[in-house]
């Protein structure tokens, strides 16, 4: 008898109270069963709230979309200056619309949980991941397209060729890729729906930016990992680190191979 | 102070959603039923949930229509894709086939998806589509207006589509289903 007593003195103890009636409730009540309160939270938002969340949203892709579409199909502006300009509209872009929500969204940019041992694993799979992509992409381009693109052709005839190909390969999308979208847009989703969507939505979102069917298949995994790791550090510094590194893996590869052909 | 929670064996059933209730209890746990309630109050709740069942199957709906309208731009993705390769003399055909079938893949994938993940499906084939649109309308300005009324219907059917997914997740929530 003693020891029932005691047990239900500890069950007690855990038992969640009712936030209205303060009276104690089961654990996995959804009502409160003394005065009918709801006990899960109940939508922050409401509809026309997460509906303007939504149309800010589009505006961004909007933007996006246009100027990656207008930069990669229209030939007039294929030259290296018009690159320099478009990489930094977009980098305006994801500060602005960043800086807009800055109350709710400044967060991420915290630090807190800083581990050098997890920035090294994260790092550590963004290269093996850009490695294997480098190589089973380029056997799928020479296979399916027989051509070969590179990314730092652009950027060869240049006198600083290989700094440039650097700075807006590796450091400028690690940086303003992750604002923009796992910042601004993942941050701004979670307001909308649940976590788990939203990381599948922004990184849906992220990889059909890159207007390439082949890079869909390989982007959407990295991305939704890139998202997973913002969420669950609660910051963007990691997965800033992880996208220079697969970009950077990737940049390397390709001016190696460059200087090899040459 | 536990004299509510311990267990007695005075077990019902609660009238609105049939899980197990005390008769100590003044609301059902599982659906916040008034169990001790006036008759009006118990009706107001009953009427108050059916009401709320109806907007969901509501919403539910318009995000089915939206999701029909993925499988319709599928079949369009895909027509589109044959015919460009029919009538083919670049050479291109076969390499713009394959990017076409790959999208209509992914077009009716996501359709199918809609049916989980309803606000995430919805939002991925819209944005989808408006990149393909964009797409298009810069390669050639004159897809703009070609087939105008069905692109106003199909975009009218994604809107509400991600509008109705919203209020449906929203009224799961209150209803506390899923």
């Amino acid at each position: 008898m003693a020891d029932l007593i005691l047990t239900n003195d500890a069950d007690e103890v855990q038992l969640p109270h009712c936030g209205n009636c303060d009276q104690p409730i089961h654990e996995n009540s959804r009502f409160c069963n003394h005065c009918g309160q709801a006990q899960t939270i109940i939508s922050e938002g409401s509809t026309e709230e997460k509906w303007k969340a939504i149309k800010q949203a589009a505006l961004f892709f909007g933007i996006h979309a246009v100027a990656c579409c207008v930069f990669s199909f229209v030939d007039y502006f294929k030259t290296f200056t018009w690159s320099v300009v478009f990489d930094s509209f977009l980098a305006v872009i994801a500060i602005v619309f960043f800086a807009i929500n800055w109350s709710k969204l400044k967060n991420v940019l915290v630090w807190n949980n800083f581990s050098a041992l997890r920035l090294l694993g994260y790092c550590c799979i963004a290269v093996v991941g850009s490695l294997l992509v480098h190589f089973i992409v380029g056997w799928l381009n020479r296979k399916l397209f027989s051509t070969d693109f590179s990314y730092y052709e652009f950027y060869a005839f240049h006198r600083y060729s290989i700094a440039l190909a650097i700075l807006f390969v590796a450091v400028m999308p690690a940086l303003f890729e992750e604002l923009g979208y796992r910042g601004f847009l993942l941050g701004k989703l979670m307001l909308v729906t649940d976590t788990k969507q939203a990381i599948i939505i922004s990184s849906f979102v992220f990889a059909i930016m890159h207007r390439s069917i082949i890079s869909l298949f390989w982007l959407i995994p990295f991305a939704l990992l890139l998202g997973r790791v913002r969420t669950k550090e609660n910051t963007l510094w990691y997965g800033v680190c992880m996208h220079f590194c697969f970009n950077f893996t990737a940049i390397t590869l390709e001016i190696i191979q460059w200087n090899h052909h040459l | 102070m536990d004299a509510q929670l311990t267990p007695s064996n005075n077990f019902t059933f609660c009238k609105s959603c049939t899980s197990t209730v005390t008769t100590n209890d003044q609301f059902c746990a599982d659906c916040g039923y008034p169990l001790a309630g006036t008759e009006e109050e118990q009706k107001k709740f009953l009427m108050d949930k059916s009401y709320k069942e109806l907007n969901l199957e509501e919403a539910n709906k318009m995000v089915k229509k939206a999701s029909y309208a993925l499988y319709y731009v599928a079949g369009a993705t895909m027509v589109g894709g044959l015919i460009v390769y029919a009538l083919d003399k670049t050479g291109l055909g076969s390499t713009l086939l394959l990017i076409n079938s790959i999208l209509a893949i992914l077009f009716a994938a996501i359709g199918f998806w809609c049916t989980r993940m309803p606000l995430a499906g919805v939002i991925t084939g819209t944005s989808l589509y408006a990149l393909i649109f964009i797409l298009n309308a810069i390669e050639n300005p004159v897809t703009i207006v070609s087939g105008i009324i069905f692109k106003i219907f199909i975009v009218g059917c994604f809107i509400k589509g991600i509008k109705s997914a919203i209020e449906a997740e929203k009224l799961k929530k209150e209803l506390n289903i899923g």
